[in-house]
């Protein structure tokens, strides 16, 4: 297993600054040990925090911000069967798309080469003004 | 631009704040193409009103047009709201700028303070023709000004507000606490609340509630201290800092001794400073900013 190069595409594009929703996002993330990670109305990431390395395999210093087609095959999200599961079926895509909450269960392999069973909630991040500014997934390892 | 309350909080009247002023939020901005507009409505905009009675507010067909931008709905940034004589002037078309919020329009919000019992009069029987917009939906053009808005690190929904004029750049962020959480302030320009608003703007108004000792307690509270905006200011590449929304517990002489520290701490930073004063001008020209004295007779 290869670690991504970081990615200048996904860097920021034109946005000098981030919406203040998901500033306080990120920054809320930071600072809890519950497995969290943030993307962009696009879907591409924008931050993981320290207990989402554990079970992805790899500190977000190293893989830095990921364009939504990169992430969604890097950890290569898989069901019980082994199939591979579509970007667009993540709940973290129907979140986006929907504007819902949305729950699956999946196994991942981890860039630690760990394959591990996971299950993830989706939300969707929607300003006060009503725009759509990201979204946001919790996981967490079955036992 | 001239602040007619640079307090924040809560009205802070006596003779220990007779040369900066007692009164909460409010900024009067004009351009020569005649556009007005007020920034906030904290008790500072009553004697606005009362200046503005003398004179005609504006010209070239602007004479009966003022645009108020409210960064939030707290207290001191709408007491004022009620006392503005311009609004019970049948001719007058007065644009209330407030933040969006997806559970109540900013009319039904602003009428909890604006209606019996808080307040006599209801906000729908004021004689002069009211709209009420949402911001950040909408962009504002008005005159030479254009106004973007952005919400900002604050507890409950909090606007600030980017002027833009060909004469330059004002920046207004009365309530704003971009450093919480931010474990090396000032961290990435891209994760930093308030950043694009503040961008290169010739004339920063910032929140500048505490001294760094007193942030130590006020963690989360929505304020920044002097440091703090000064770092912001230095990696946002604003000229000019006017420190603003002063805490109604600061004497005169406290915001002296302030500023001579926030001066010496400059480290060789080509930031300017000022305490925010009411009734004292700031002009900009071609982007040359003229920094009047402190009236004394207020």
């Amino acid at each position: 297993m290869t670690i991504p190069e970081r990615n200048s595409e996904a860097e920021p594009r034109l946005n000098p600054q981030m919406a203040i929703e998901l500033i306080l996002g990120r920054q809320l993330i930071s600072y809890l040990g519950v497995p969290m990670f943030l993307v962009d109305p696009r879907g591409d990431l924008l931050y993981y925090n320290e207990a989402a390395e554990a079970v992805l395999g790899i500190r977000f210093e190293e893989t830095g911000r990921m364009l939504r087609e990169e992430w969604s095959h890097v950890f290569s999200p898989t069901d019980a069967q082994g199939n591979p599961i579509e970007s667009s079926e993540l709940p973290l895509m129907i979140a986006l798309e929907k504007g819902r909450p949305a729950w699956s269960e999946m196994y991942i392999h981890g860039l630690d080469d760990s394959t591990r069973h996971i299950e993830v909630i989706g939300i969707p991040v929607i300003g006060l003004a009503g725009k759509h500014l990201g979204g946001l997934a919790i996981f967490w390892e079955v036992e | 631009m001239t602040p007619w309350g640079t307090r924040g909080s809560l009205p802070a009247p006596g003779p220990e704040s007779r040369r900066y002023g007692g009164n909460t939020s409010c900024v009067e901005v004009r351009c020569d193409s005649g556009a007005l507009l007020v920034l906030d409505a904290g008790t500072g905009i009553r004697r606005l009103g009362a200046a503005l009675k003398s004179g005609s507010p504006c010209e070239n067909g602007l004479a009966n047009r003022i645009d108020i931008l409210l960064t939030h709905l707290h207290m001191d940034h709408i007491q004022g709201l009620g006392f503005f004589t311009p609004l019970y002037e049948p001719e007058m078309e007065i644009h209330i700028w407030g933040p969006a919020s997806t559970a109540r329009p900013l009319r039904q919000r602003l009428s909890r303070y604006l209606s019996p019992p808080l307040f006599p009069v209801h906000l729908r029987s004021l004689p002069s023709r009211i709209l009420l917009h949402d911001v950040p939906r909408e962009d504002l053009t008005v005159g030479n000004f254009r106004v973007t808005s952005a919400f900002v690190c604050h507890p409950g929904a909090t606007v600030g507000f980017r002027i833009e004029s060909p004469d330059g750049v004002i920046a207004y962020l009365p309530d704003h606490e971009p450093a919480l959480g931010v474990r090396d302030f000032p961290g990435d320009p891209m994760w930093t609340s308030g950043y694009s608003l503040a961008r290169g703007a010739d004339i920063l108004i910032h929140d500048a509630q505490y001294t760094a000792r007193e942030y130590a307690s006020h963690v989360g509270w929505g304020h920044s201290s002097v440091d703090q905006v000064l770092a912001f200011a230095a990696m946002a590449g604003a000229k000019h800092v006017v420190l603003f929304h002063h805490d109604p517990v600061r004497e005169d002489e406290e915001l002296e001794r302030i500023l001579a520290e926030a001066l010496a701490k400059r480290d060789g930073s080509a930031v300017t400073v000022s305490v925010a004063a009411e009734e004292r001008s700031y002009r900009l020209e071609k982007g040359e900013l003229t920094v009047e004295p402190i009236p004394t007779t207020v």
